[in-house]
């Protein structure tokens, strides 16, 4: 593998300092084209995650009049946070606003809790949540060396317990070969034998695949019950050295009730929205990483601040509308998107509060409860709509792309997605721009994944787009 | 059939040599409609031209790009297609088709995923395939009633459209599972109908393999000379075929049903012979089997100054190369030799680990001697209450597996 190279903290503040005096932009197309690199290569030098090539690297320095591009630049090597940590949806630029939630999460931690569910509807961001945690276990030493992670979203095909126990086991042991077992009372007990002894990190994503759904008696539960004995094994162990992450839409009766009586083994976080500050917080970040200045985003906060709360702080809508309000044809123009699309925030904030109504005033009411919470999916699900509709108006390319790209299930490789554009009439300017375009509106996620730089969709967005896709029709 | 580690899959195919394999015209690609339609095939010749699996990956993973192609085709109902790349052959080694790869390196619940799926979608030769496949990931899987049943519709295919190798085949495999769960007469039957058609077939290698099982289920009812003469006959064939790798099996049997008969010197020759071989071949999974039952018949020549060294390599070397069953047997032998030499703690260690192997893997014809050494070796500690419980889990285990009266474990 070849060396690659980021900016160190220092080198960043120099670079961004060099920007400045030459009057570009952060995605300056001048820039870029000084130093002949794409759009991605340009915003991975500046999120200085993730390292990049050296003739890159020192282009880029160079083409603001910084020759001495070493001093500014880290190797990546072993240290690297996010391809340890395997990080998929946080991303440092806009995580906002829960930062008082890690701290409480750790002492529990610390003191011996074995299982912490993250929970939350879709897109309220379980996974980035989790993935901050497990920045903050790295930075204090907890965690080093000992994660595993096990997208349950990824595996649309195996997700029984056998399977699922086969693959945490090829992990724990290091074995990148299965063994023969397929008793599940063996693995089950192999694991919590290897848990007891050895501290893991292990975080399962998407465990809502797993439950039941709704129809049915038992909706909700662990459809494989030999689920409900595993968590049930780890809680009740005498003792236990490794901790389970888990995330997920529900939380599946069998483990609560077990939970209640193990107490200071377990402990789940429900995420709601973003607060009112958080909120502006996004916004204002999001605006900020376009490049335009501060003003045109205070310019407007009120209706920022309203548009916040009509989705109740759900940072996945949020962050589509900003992406939308900072994106052509508006540029940060808030008055102008809220003049075009107002009445759209409207019908959420009316719909919502009435459920609302229904939530405060039940007196605990399950149903009104449900009510409350399907609203808020529902609209959420609507703003993907409508971003899809606009995107389809002013970006055909994107949206296209966007529909095609919603076929993969496991992040792929840029080019991948740009090939579906080689079977219809766009042009090459068309299909670089489409990708930037689905980037800037906050659509697609870049995440590490095989050691390599992927791209992939947010479930929600996905399975809108998919939709979408069988719609293309002829 | 042992897992075989560390087979490499050859570089992905190129757009143009897949896409003929498969029947897929790619000049014709941009026509198909309705859009969807296309972009999952667009989707699935990405998987299949483009996938590169990361250094040092699982063989799961170095398939995943065919495997995501297969779900592509089978979610538009191109049955055609996925039924072809269920047989893509990985390597130009026979037996590397994308589904027998999988059963190799161990994947059960993989294939039979696969196979579930595509049964009774394309055509018979497929839905043979399938089951024959599903059959052996029940077998491996010690569902020895699932797999019984997936062979006898294989077979009834293999004989509606006339395939007697395929009938053969299924015989044969039917053969084994009912000798796993002690149908000895019925398995014997089927086994001796294999042999009828491999025979009229010509096929020697198949007929070695169908008599060593023959060979393997005497040897289970503990009619030991009988066993010999199946596993010689297999051994003649070996050698008239002129392949070293098809030596060993018959080479080893043969060595253990001298064991059975307490004809140990003549069990080393044998375990020795196939050691030879091993070397010479760079069978490494031979190699620490005849170790290992080279250290069993030294045991009970007395010769304990040998018989732990040879068990210790052997157990070392299947460490190596992942093999349990070899590694549960070494342990097995260890524990038991050390349990006649007095020395109770060591040989507690290896039985109980010997144990915990067979459990793994659910042999349990090797489970019932491990309880068995275990609960003498509580007898002679004076410790009957544990030596009962040993026992009652091995009495349990041969009553679940039918096993006649008087038929020791291997």
């Amino acid at each position: 593998m070849s060396i690659s190279y980021r900016l160190s903290g220092e080198g960043y503040s120099r670079v961004e300092q060099a920007r400045k005096k030459k009057g570009w932009r952060a995605q300056d197309i001048r820039w870029r084209a000084e130093a002949n690199v794409s759009l991605s290569t340009l915003k991975r030098f500046r999120e200085h995650r993730v390292g990049i090539h050296e003739s890159c690297f020192s282009a880029l320095c160079r083409a603001i009049g910084i020759d001495d591009w070493e001093a500014q630049a880290e190797q990546t090597g072993a240290e690297k946070i996010d391809d340890e940590l395997l990080l998929s949806a946080y991303e440092s630029g806009v995580w906002v606003g829960r930062e008082h939630l890690i701290p409480p999460l750790i002492k529990k931690l610390k003191e011996g809790c074995r299982l912490l569910a993250v929970t939350g509807i879709t897109g309220i961001g379980k996974t980035a949540f989790a993935e901050r945690l497990l920045i903050e276990l790295k930075n204090i030493g907890i965690l080093k060396g000992n994660l595993i992670r096990e997208n349950l979203d990824d595996y649309d095909k195996d997700i029984d317990f056998v399977s699922f126990a086969t693959r945490l086991l090829e992990k724990l042991e290091d074995s990148p070969e299965p063994s023969d077992q397929t008793d599940p009372q063996m693995l089950l007990a192999r694991i919590v034998q290897h848990l007891r002894r050895t501290s893991h990190f292990i975080v399962v994503d998407s465990l809502e695949r797993l439950l039941r759904g709704n129809k049915g008696e038992n909706h909700g539960e662990f459809d494989d019950e030999w689920y409900a004995r595993f968590f049930r094994a780890i809680l009740s162990a005498d003792d236990f050295k490794s901790c389970f992450i888990l995330t997920s839409q529900d939380l599946p009766g069998q483990v609560q009730e077990a939970a209640h009586r193990y107490k200071n083994f377990w402990h789940y976080e429900a995420l709601s929205g973003l607060t009112k500050e958080a909120q502006l917080n996004l916004f204002e970040k999001v605006f900020e990483k376009a490049d335009f200045s501060l003003e045109k985003y205070y310019e407007n906060k009120a209706k920022l601040e309203r548009i916040g709360k009509a989705y109740e702080g759900h940072p996945l809508a949020l962050r589509t509308i900003a992406g939308e309000i900072v994106s052509k044809p508006f540029n940060g123009n808030t008055s102008a998107y809220w003049h075009k699309y107002g009445h759209e925030i409207e019908e959420v904030e009316k719909a919502i509060s009435e459920a609302q109504l229904g939530h405060t005033t039940g007196s605990g009411d399950c149903w009104q409860l449900d009510r409350f919470t399907q609203t808020l999916r529902r609209s959420v699900r609507n703003r993907i709509e409508h971003t899809l509709a606009r995107l389809k108006q002013d970006c055909y390319w994107s949206y296209i792309l966007l529909c095609e790209a919603s076929i993969y299930r496991l992040p792929v490789l840029e080019s991948w997605w740009l090939k579906h554009l080689d079977f219809w009439p766009a042009s090459k300017m068309d299909k670089s721009m489409a990708v930037d375009v689905l980037r800037d509106r906050y659509l697609l996620e870049e995440v590490i994944h095989d050691d390599q730089y992927m791209v992939r969709l947010h479930n929600l967005i996905r399975s809108v787009a998919l939709e979408h896709l069988h719609g293309l029709g002829e | 059939m042992g897992l075989e580690n560390n087979i490499m899959v050859e570089t992905l195919s190129t757009a143009n040599s897949i896409c003929s394999y498969l029947n897929i015209d790619l000049t014709d690609l941009g026509s198909i409609r309705p859009i969807s339609k296309r972009t999952h095939y667009i989707a699935a010749l990405q998987w299949l031209t483009d996938y590169i699996p990361p250094l040092g990956s699982s063989n799961l993973k170095k398939v995943e790009g065919y495997l995501e192609a297969l779900y592509y085709f089978a979610e538009i109902d191109d049955w055609e297609t996925a039924g072809r790349l269920l047989v893509y052959p990985l390597t130009s080694k026979s037996g590397s088709e994308l589904c027998w790869s999988l059963f190799k390196w161990g994947y059960y619940q993989t294939l039979l995923q696969t196979c579930e799926k595509l049964v009774n979608r394309v055509n018979s030769n497929i839905n043979i395939i399938c089951y024959k496949a599903i059959g052996l990931a029940h077998h491996f899987s010690s569902n020895y009633q699932t797999a019984i049943s997936a062979y006898r519709t294989c077979l009834s295919l293999s004989i509606e459209i006339n395939d007697q190798f395929e009938e053969g085949n299924a015989l044969g495999n039917l053969g084994l599972a009912l000798s796993a769960i002690g149908r000895y007469q019925e398995s014997i039957q089927a086994l001796k109908k294999s042999l009828a058609i491999v025979r009229q077939l010509n096929d020697k290698k198949g007929e070695g393999n169908v008599l060593g099982c023959l060979g393997l289920v005497y040897e289970y009812l503990g009619d030991h000379s009988t066993a010999i003469i199946y596993h010689k006959k297999h051994l003649m064939l070996a050698r008239e075929i002129g392949d070293l790798w098809e030596e060993g099996n018959p080479l080893g049997n043969i060595g253990n049903s001298y064991y059975g008969l307490g004809d140990y010197q003549k069990a080393i020759n044998y375990h020795q012979k196939r050691l030879a071989i091993a070397d010479e071949i760079d069978d490494k999974l031979g190699k620490s089997h005849a170790l290992i039952n080279l250290g069993n018949a030294y045991r009970e020549l007395g010769q304990y100054h040998l018989a732990i060294p040879f068990c210790e390599q052997g157990l070392e070397n299947s460490k190596k190369i992942s093999d349990l069953r070899g590694q549960g047997n070494a342990a097995q032998f260890l524990g038991h030799t050390y349990m006649i030499m007095k020395q109770f703690e060591k040989s507690l260690v290896y039985l109980e680990e010997s144990l915990l192997i067979f459990q793994r893997t659910q042999l349990l014809l090797n489970q019932i001697a491990s309880l068995k050494l275990l609960a003498k070796l509580h007898k002679i500690q004076n410790k009957p209450i544990q030596a009962s419980q040993y026992s009652e889990k091995a009495l349990k285990l041969s009553k679940q597996l039918q096993l006649p009266v008087g038929v020791n474990a291997p």
